[in-house]
């Protein structure tokens, strides 16, 4: 499996220069204001673009039946992409706390953690994310899944514009949602982590299921 | 049957416009097969199946002697492939694809790919994307014959390629068959490659197979006659595999050549290529 990860690093490597001239301006635009979350939050959108890109590189290669002739089964393969996620949402994660800490000793600020919980909600959304798409790309492939992953984003943007239009401001919340929203607060850490863990189990035994019975 | 390197048993799969129907063949190890049938005949179906890419409706495939299906990572390292059209990563230059190649394969000759590279005269600098149908197919075999594979699966390698280099991987696959556990399953349109390395032809037209059987037999039991049209009505249908007339006479395709001169003597015999033979046979399915 170490090889099929390997070889997603080295595809996507070429995105290296393009993505260092990127950074280097938001970089400079964020030192610039003094204020990390433009920079965080274009790096999310970039992580958000590797993962996917790397699905399509395979996807014109003809990768997959080629690499399910070698010693590697169905399984590596969908789980050399989860490592993959892992580790490209890892990388970034480190990219963007390096930044921080730059930003928070440049301008002297205090808000470390604040703006670095930024990105780590930025990169757990991402995983989320994903544990929702890698099953729709592993089954249609990226061009057909492209579709439903603008769905699943703007799925939820969606239903909180209708719900707030819809109530407008005149909702009540019942008092039970509070609490549960409280304890929710108070616990957020631990309930967001098992969420995530949860999320990407669960979609990677459905993807698992989904790519033992692909065909190429 | 342990003593083959690939066992085909009624493989049948259904498509919507196409079916590989109950398709048989075996491989004996030590041996070339080559796998001949025109585009679409349903040779990459046949290879796909045995590669446990897609999901066979009936029938048994065994290769080095497990289920297809069930092939231990061990014996997947022993097989090396190359697809029609190349399948490798186009972003990545040989010198990564060797890294890549290291790590997935554990009898992985890093020594020899680099001699394979330097032979096929392969620049390690480019990407795979700069390179020629040709290259890209020699990058392919280098792949293949670089980790100590024993059965080599080779969807229409030699294709695309000039005669010269053809030539060279022809005589590679020939160097590679040495050994006498090494075994090759060869696709190919190209029937004079088969004609020059195979052992065995196996001829898929129309997802039915219409022989599999030694090359050396093949051409020995068949030849080609001429004679008028009107001589035609003579001659025993049981010899007969496809007549071509023309308006000067008839050129007949004969089976059980040594059986036919003992019994027509008049006739002179001509040695039939795989070609003629192929062609013959599926002109006269093509009729029916």
């Amino acid at each position: 499996m170490a090889g099929l990860i390997i070889k997603d690093l080295i595809n996507l490597k070429r995105y290296g220069k393009i993505l260092g001239v990127l950074i280097a301006i938001y970089a400079i635009m964020s030192f610039i204001n003094k204020d990390v979350s433009m920079f965080n939050g274009f790096f999310t959108v970039v992580l958000a673009m590797i993962t996917i890109s790397s699905y399509s590189f395979d996807e014109a290669a003809k990768w997959d039946s080629y690499a399910l002739s070698m010693p590697v089964d169905r399984k590596d393969i969908v789980r050399g992409k989860y490592c993959l996620l892992l580790i490209i949402t890892l990388i970034g994660l480190g990219i963007s706390l390096l930044f921080t800490v730059s930003i928070n000793l440049y301008t002297g600020s205090n808000s470390l953690l604040k703006d670095f919980e930024f990105s780590i909600i930025g990169g757990l959304g991402l995983l989320f994310l994903y544990s929702i798409i890698i099953p729709f790309i592993t089954r249609f492939g990226v061009e057909k899944a492209r579709i439903i992953i603008i769905i699943v984003l703007m799925l939820p943007m969606a239903i909180g514009y209708l719900i707030k239009n819809s109530f407008n401001n005149e909702i009540i919340i019942p008092e039970i949602i509070l609490e549960i929203s409280e304890l929710f607060l108070q616990y957020k850490s631990i309930i967001v982590s098992i969420g995530i863990v949860l999320a990407l189990s669960i979609s990677y035994n459905i993807s698992v299921k989904i790519y033992q019975k692909k065909q190429f | 049957m342990m003593n083959d390197a690939i066992t085909v048993h009624n493989l049948t799969k259904q498509y919507n416009n196409f079916a590989l129907d109950k398709v048989s063949f075996r491989i004996p190890m030590g041996s070339i097969m080559g796998f001949v049938g025109e585009n679409g005949a349903g040779k990459t179906t046949t290879i796909k199946a045995i590669l446990d890419l897609i999901a066979i409706d009936d029938g048994t495939i065994t290769v080095l002697g497990s289920d297809h299906k069930d092939l231990s990572k061990e014996k997947k390292s022993l097989i090396g492939t190359v697809f029609d059209g190349n399948h490798l990563p186009e972003n990545m230059n040989p010198g990564e694809i060797n890294l890549v190649m290291k790590r997935i394969y554990p009898n992985w000759n890093e020594k020899a790919f680099h001699s394979y590279m330097d032979k096929f005269q392969i620049p390690y600098k480019k990407t795979v994307k700069e390179f020629s149908r040709g290259m890209k197919m020699k990058l392919s075999i280098g792949v293949a014959l670089s980790h100590n594979a024993k059965l080599l699966i080779l969807d229409e390698a030699t294709s695309g390629l000039d005669p010269m280099v053809r030539d060279e991987i022809l005589d590679i696959f020939l160097d590679f068959i040495q050994e006498e556990d090494h075994t090759i399953l060869l696709s190919s349109h190209i029937i004079s490659d088969i004609e020059k390395i195979a052992d065995y032809v196996t001829f898929i037209h129309k997802g039915r197979i219409i022989f599999s059987e030694n090359k050396d037999d093949l051409i020995y039991n068949h030849g080609i006659i001429h004679c008028k049209n009107t001589d035609l009505d003579m001659i025993d249908t049981n010899y007969i595999v496809g007549v071509q007339k023309n308006q000067f006479g008839s050129k007949v395709l004969i089976r059980d050549k040594e059986y036919f001169v003992r019994r027509y003597r008049n006739y002179a015999i001509e040695k039939a290529s795989i070609e003629e033979i192929m062609l013959f046979i599926s002109n006269k399915r093509g009729e029916h």
